[in-house]
């Protein structure tokens, strides 16, 4: 079957839409969430649009933010246990697991719903996969992946903390290095000292906070990169 | 009759224990015995001293006597008689000046004090100052030129007797601000002889934190008084060194800088950056900045006697140059001290072929949809053209589909001025089964050439 294109349609439909390109959400040395725009290498802070963020992680279709006392949705909050967060965003729904209260909730449209888990250890991250919540936890200063009944699907030898779980692998500290492991085995490392956190901005990016400064690192395969995120400005 | 002859003979000894006569320097005053030695004082100089007939008592004095009685001394006084209130008194100078060298000697009296005052006028070289020193006329000051901190200034000088008999010098000292060192190139004490000359040096060298500088060059019983001045040097023209050569957009780059030599003091200023774009599109590109700072601006500093140039505290700066061509000034501002030489590096940001960093294609029922993420740093992008390829790796017809969106991005542009960074979404209506469409390739044709996506497969 012949596949046709529009030739006509694509001066009536083919009009681009075009916009600034956005790499997501970042918290500043200040505790705001700022919006980074550009591209790699090339980006600005926006204005803040949330103060006193605790944590936060951002994807194409959602953006959650932890204060101290609820969490942030767009222009929306919902009252939530105190302390930081942990979030795995699974399309327009997201896990959330709150490290002061050992709690486990599941959020949509602003509703937080607990969850029953068996977890021991430290949690450090968490990852939505197919509907269901993954974790990285430390135990005894080994670093495992695990189900919330508690099956263990894999270690992440030689990490470090902080750890965060991507969709296909992880991202950790080892050593004055980042490394992103890959499910199939592959590594990259960047040479990155004293690196302290780790919070998804969304768009594939990640911010990496370490010292004093703030970087963005591309995880998405084949395009990762480190860049330095700007001071925003006094 | 004996009682009243004892208070009689008391009064007049009281009156005078509540007089006290005392020498001022200054705000310092020294009380003054039976004698009082003016020194040696050069011929044809003369020397003032203050003194001070002091009431300690707790009654009023009237002061009715105030002389000086001797050849060369003459005093200057409130006109008699004057009355010191108690814990008051009276100031008064005495001036001794002559011309021929001797010894001299007069009597000061206030009321019943008694004072010897006593001077010699004795021979004095003639001090000749060389430029670039000069001589104040009125308070023989030698003033020394300008000198940068951390260098020296020299001074010379020469002592000339001018007299028919020997001189001599016993006496040939520098003191006050430590940034007066001398003298150089004679030894004390020395004798003059009719008409001879000596010369000799006096250093000055400023130090950092300090601009004036005061002293004194003593010359037997003559002293001359030193004044210099210091000023912190221009920095030597900077030497700004990059990561790599071969700049382009999308990067970021270090900077870091030193300087050809050491400089002598603490100095600080600021390194801005700023930026011309060739495109008359947008007047600036908001991503070209310092990261440390978030702006065009890092401060910087150079530690005393280094040649380093720390940006903000580090070795080097992070900065961005945005997604524009054009030109990067990276200036120097050293606050107060200026800079040897041009203080502007230029780096050119020349413009290429549209970049794309992200590209996506996704299908719907009867639509196509393409993503890009990338810029274009000439700002002239918008001729285009889409092939799309059937999953044996075919080009579906009609072949490439060229489009013209060169209005679109222009407006785009022109209304973020935000760079050149975009995200373009394009969605082609399908007719036909589009899941047989498998990828895309993508050309985008901008004013510096050509850029062609990778094939995009379809998700």
């Amino acid at each position: 079957m012949r596949i046709l294109i529009a030739v006509f349609g694509i001066c009536a439909y083919a009009q681009p839409a075009l916009e600034r390109p956005g790499l997501g959400m970042i918290v500043d040395a200040n505790g705001a969430l700022r919006p980074v725009y550009g591209i790699a290498g090339s980006v600005t802070l926006g204005d803040p649009i949330a103060a006193g963020v605790l944590s936060t992680a951002c994807s194409r279709k959602l953006c959650l933010s932890k204060t101290a006392t609820s969490i942030l949705w767009g222009d929306q909050e919902t009252a939530a246990p105190p302390g930081p967060a942990l979030f795995a965003l699974d399309g327009n729904r997201a896990f959330v697991y709150f490290p002061q209260s050992n709690q486990l909730m599941r959020w949509h449209d602003g509703v937080l719903k607990p969850m029953d888990f068996d977890i021991g250890g430290e949690i450090l991250s968490l990852r939505a996969a197919h509907g269901r919540v993954e974790f990285a936890v430390r135990r005894d200063g080994e670093f495992w992946i695990v189900r919330s009944d508690g099956a263990v699907l894999g270690a992440l030898t030689g990490a470090g903390a902080p750890v965060m779980l991507l969709k296909d692998g992880a991202l950790f500290k080892a050593g004055d290095a980042l490394i992103v492991r890959r499910d199939d085995g592959t590594e990259l490392s960047f040479d990155l000292t004293g690196v302290e956190s780790l919070l998804p901005m969304g768009a594939g990016y990640v911010q990496v906070r370490a010292g004093a400064a703030a970087y963005a690192l591309c995880v998405e395969p084949e395009r990762e990169q480190l860049f330095v995120l700007p001071e925003p400005l006094p | 009759m004996m009682p009243r002859l004892f208070v009689a003979l008391l009064l007049p000894l009281a009156a005078r224990a509540q007089l006290v006569l005392v020498s001022v320097d200054g705000t310092t005053e020294s009380p003054v015995g039976s004698t009082y030695d003016f020194a040696s004082v050069a011929a044809s100089d003369a020397k003032d001293v203050r003194f001070r007939a002091r009431n300690t008592g707790s009654s009023a004095v009237t002061v009715t006597t105030l002389a000086v009685n001797g050849a060369g001394f003459t005093v200057d006084r409130p006109s008699l008689p004057f009355v010191i209130a108690p814990g008051n008194f009276l100031g008064f100078t005495v001036h001794f000046a002559v011309g021929t060298p001797a010894s001299y000697s007069a009597a000061l009296q206030v009321n019943t004090i008694s004072v010897i005052l006593l001077a010699r006028s004795v021979l004095a070289p003639a001090l000749t100052i060389f430029p670039a020193c000069t001589a104040d006329a009125t308070t023989a000051t030698v003033n020394f030129p300008r000198v940068p901190k951390g260098s020296m200034g020299l001074c010379n000088l020469s002592l000339q007797n001018p007299y028919s008999q020997a001189l001599t010098v016993s006496n040939l000292v520098v003191t006050g601000d430590a940034a007066f060192q001398g003298p150089l190139g004679v030894r004390m004490p020395m004798t003059l002889q009719p008409g001879q000359a000596v010369t000799f040096t006096v250093q000055f060298a400023p130090v950092c934190g300090k601009a004036s500088y005061s002293g004194a060059l003593t010359i037997n019983s003559r002293t001359y008084p030193l004044a210099g001045s210091g000023f912190d040097p221009p920095l030597p023209k900077p030497i700004l060194k990059f990561d790599s050569a071969g700049f382009g957009s999308a990067q970021q780059r270090t900077l870091a800088i030193s300087l050809p030599t050491a400089y002598p003091c603490p100095a600080s200023g600021y390194v801005h950056l700023a930026f011309t774009p060739d495109t008359q599109v947008v007047t600036d590109d908001p991503a070209i900045l310092f990261v440390a700072t978030g702006g065009r601006t890092v401060p910087f500093s150079v530690n005393q006697g280094d040649t380093q140039v720390l940006l903000g505290s580090q070795a080097q700066a992070i900065f961005q140059t945005g997604t524009t061509s054009g030109a990067l000034r990276f200036t120097l501002d050293a606050v107060g001290i200026g800079i040897d030489g041009a203080a502007t590096t230029v780096l050119t940001i020349p413009r290429t072929a549209v970049s794309i960093g992200s590209a996506g294609a996704s299908r719907r029922v009867n639509d196509l949809d393409v993503e890009l993420i990338g810029y274009d740093n000439t700002y002239t992008a918008g001729v285009m053209s889409f092939t799309f390829f059937d999953a044996g790796g075919n080009a579906i017809g009609p072949g490439a589909i060229r489009a013209d969106f060169t209005a679109d991005f222009r407006a785009y542009f022109t209304r973020i001025q935000s760079g050149s960074a975009f995200v373009m979404r394009a969605t082609f209506p399908v007719t036909g089964d589009a899941r047989k469409v498998a990828g895309v390739e993508v050309e985008l044709t901008n004013a510096a050439g050509v850029f062609r996506t990778q094939r995009i497969l379809f998700q």
